[in-house]
């Protein structure tokens, strides 16, 4: 069929809009995950009683940073030229601002790692870091001291990951769906669910379960209010955000928003871990995997949606 | 029509139905894994006669399932063959047969049906992991055995339609169903009598208050499905002439929604094959019963495509449940719009004229390899003015 002749859409006649591929809605799920995996697990050290799993739980960041990395440089037209980002610093660019995030993401994820550990989880690291083993010792030892500013710069990275994931794509304000404020507050909640989902996967005491599922239930309820908030704003904008309401509220994103976002993703872990506590149930991996691809699903559909 | 229009789910509301889909299978899914059938022990209780839960839950749901829709069809909410043909497989009774003993063997072996082993596995079960890895592998197998052309004949044998009970004993739905809801409740006490006999006397029977008010729900809805019979309805008239569809409005639906639309051209196959409609299925006349047309799923529009205008649909169309056209004045009124050239629109036609006269161009430029002639100019545009002198390369 000549679709040059019958619809005009071409790519040599208009310009292209679809311009991000898989790469960016992966980075900014790890991105949003490790944002709050830092968090939780910043509170987690907090507490008092922490299970040797969960001491491990802060490195979760930095490796889930580097994999959304390494998509993100996949991503970049001219891969040669990364270095750039790091010579200047433009506050009113959020790609210069999230350059800058990621690299202060790393040393406090893992200074407040290293002070997280036990004494001889240190010695196990060292023992196997080989040349490195002198810098785990001595990063271990200026942490140490410096435990409670770390968990609150691990705190304060962490806001600022989740909210630049969104902020993003809100800063592209020609793209209706992306317009609006409130991405970055829902990419955050939906980063603390996903990172709380992400850290139940692991083997973890009952409490500290019970821990992470209260603060997945709230990062859910706020996302679901979040949410509605946005598809009302958009809803009853003009003509441009209604075209993009429609997308989600009848149009070609519908079905796998409402069912892969909402229920999947939102709904029915709430209910799981809510039932899970009522009941007294098994903990399972089914509520966290669901919110998980509710997370990425989320991101994926917006970023698709966004570029129609 | 009827105000639950269940096909609009597969049709014209799919996004909707995807969600519902998703909604019920989450639903179902919970209602599974609340009733035990997550849990091995329970299912093979079953054989075992020790434990009838799962006939218990089975034929009440069968039987809630069977007065349920017969009550709705009855006020006229539902329409029910519409949602038995899609809940239901049409027969096809010896690969049925045969598969029933398949999915029985897998059923005792792993002590899980499809359903069920998915629950196993949403509960953290590792032999309802397997026993899922094992239904798409053998899925995967069943599928690819299809290739071989003796295997294909067998799973196409002894079709015989959509088969129901009520059709066969020639009753109406609600007598079948309140039958049904009667041996739910004499299997249910007689699986308890089993369980007492094969489980040993200590086994707790189900609470007497609820077991009550259950059997009086299904006895009351049946007895409603059974009233209903007594209501009025109206007799369905079929229409004198076929409703008709323009040219015009089958090349738009055949572009923009072609999965709405199954397009059947009755024309002699040498003429069909010549020059169709797109996407135009060649059956002629005497092949039109093979399409089972009154089987099939209502979710598309069929439109008959004849050599000229046709005066009545054939009788398989009209035994297609769902909304079924005649092309107007037939592939003639086809081959004059789309494959012969537009006349080009008056000068200062308005939008929409032009909108259509280049859907037209369009159409005829793709369908017979001619060149769409250049577009005319829009009315009221300025000319563009070329700079003088322009740059060097610009000649």
């Amino acid at each position: 069929m000549h679709e040059l002749d019958i619809a005009r859409h071409s790519r040599f006649v208009d310009p292209q809009l679809h311009v991000w591929g898989w790469e960016i809605p992966v980075y900014l799920f790890l991105g949003g995950m490790a944002a709050g995996a830092m968090i939780l697990t910043a509170l987690m050290a907090a507490r008092p009683e922490r299970s040797r799993v969960a001491r491990w739980l802060p490195f979760a960041a930095p490796v889930l940073v580097s994999i959304g990395m390494g998509a993100l440089f996949l991503d970049l037209a001219n891969k040669l030229h990364v270095w750039r980002f790091y010579l200047a610093f433009r506050w009113t660019s959020p790609m210069s601002w999230g350059a800058w995030i990621l690299i202060v993401v790393y040393p406090v994820t893992l200074l407040q790692g290293l002070a997280a550990l036990a004494d001889d989880q240190v010695e196990w690291l060292a023992g196997r870091a080989g040349p490195l083993a002198g810098l785990v010792r001595a990063g271990r030892a200026f942490a140490l001291p410096r435990e409670r500013a770390l968990r609150t710069w691990a705190v304060g990275a962490g806001i600022a990951l989740g909210v630049y994931t969104g902020i993003l794509l809100s800063t592209l304000g020609a793209r209706a769906l992306w317009g609006s404020a409130l991405l970055g507050p829902l990419f955050l909640v939906s980063g603390l669910s996903t990172g709380a989902a992400l850290l139940m996967l692991f083997r973890v005491t009952p409490e500290e379960r019970h821990f992470l599922a209260r603060w997945d239930l709230l990062a859910i309820g706020l996302e679901v209010a979040l949410l509605a908030l946005l598809l009302v704003g958009l809803a009853t904008g003009d003509a441009q955000s209604r075209g993009a309401a429609d997308l989600l509220l009848g149009g070609r994103f519908t079905a796998p928003f409402w069912a892969l976002v909402v229920i999947a993703g939102l709904a029915v872990p709430a209910a799981l871990e809510l039932l899970e506590t009522r009941l007294h149930l098994r903990a399972t991996w089914v509520a966290p995997a669901l919110v998980l691809a509710g997370g990425l699903s989320l991101r994926w559909i917006l970023v698709a949606a966004g570029q129609l | 029509m009827t105000p639950l229009p269940f096909w609009s789910l597969l049709a014209e509301h799919r996004e909707a139905g995807l969600v519902v889909s998703v909604l019920v299978g989450f639903a179902f899914g919970f209602v599974l894994e609340r009733a035990g059938f997550g849990r091995a022990q329970k299912l093979v209780g079953q054989f075992l006669l020790t434990e009838m839960t799962v006939l218990k839950v089975m034929f009440g749901a069968v039987a809630t399932a069977a007065v349920g829709s017969v009550v709705l069809a009855g006020v006229g909410l539902v329409d029910l063959r519409a949602v038995a043909d899609s809940a239901a497989s049409a027969t096809w009774i010896w690969p049925m047969v045969v598969g029933g003993f398949v999915v029985g063997l897998g059923f005792v072996t792993s002590s899980y049906c499809p359903g069920t082993s998915v629950v196993a596995m949403a509960s953290g079960k590792l032999d309802g992991a397997a026993t899922v890895a094992g239904v798409v592998v053998g899925t995967v197998i069943g599928g690819e055995l299809l290739a071989i052309p003796a295997v294909a004949r067998f799973n196409d044998s002894g079709f015989l339609g959509h088969l129901y009970l009520h059709d066969l004993l020639r009753v109406p739905p609600a007598v079948v169903a309140m039958a049904i809801a009667l041996v739910a409740v004499a299997a249910f006490v007689g699986a308890e009598k089993l369980e007492r006999i094969f489980g040993g006397e200590q086994r707790p029977g189900s609470p007497a208050r609820p077991r009550r008010a259950v059997f009086a729900t299904l006895a009351g809805l049946g007895a409603a499905g059974l009233v209903t019979l007594a209501l009025p309805r109206g007799t369905a008239a079929a229409p004198a002439a076929p409703a008709r569809v323009s040219a015009a409005e089958l090349a738009r639906r055949v572009l923009e929604e072609p999965w709405k639309v199954r397009v059947l051209d009755v024309r002699p196959r040498d003429a069909c094959a010549a020059a169709r409609v797109p996407g135009a299925e060649c059956t002629p006349l005497d092949t039109l019963a093979s399409l089972y047309l009154a089987e099939v799923a209502p979710a598309r529009d069929l439109v008959v495509v004849a050599a000229s205008d046709l005066a009545a649909l054939p009788a398989e169309v009209r035994a297609y449940r769902g909304k079924a056209l005649a092309l107007e004045g037939g592939f003639e009124a086809w081959k004059a719009y789309a494959l012969a050239a537009p006349p080009p629109p008056a000068p200062g036609a308005g939008a929409a004229e032009l909108e259509a006269w280049r859907l037209r161009a369009g159409l005829q430029a793709a369908l017979t390899g001619a060149k769409a002639p250049p577009p005319p100019p829009v009315a009221g545009a300025a000319p563009v003015k070329r700079k003088a002198g322009g740059g060097g390369c610009s000649g």
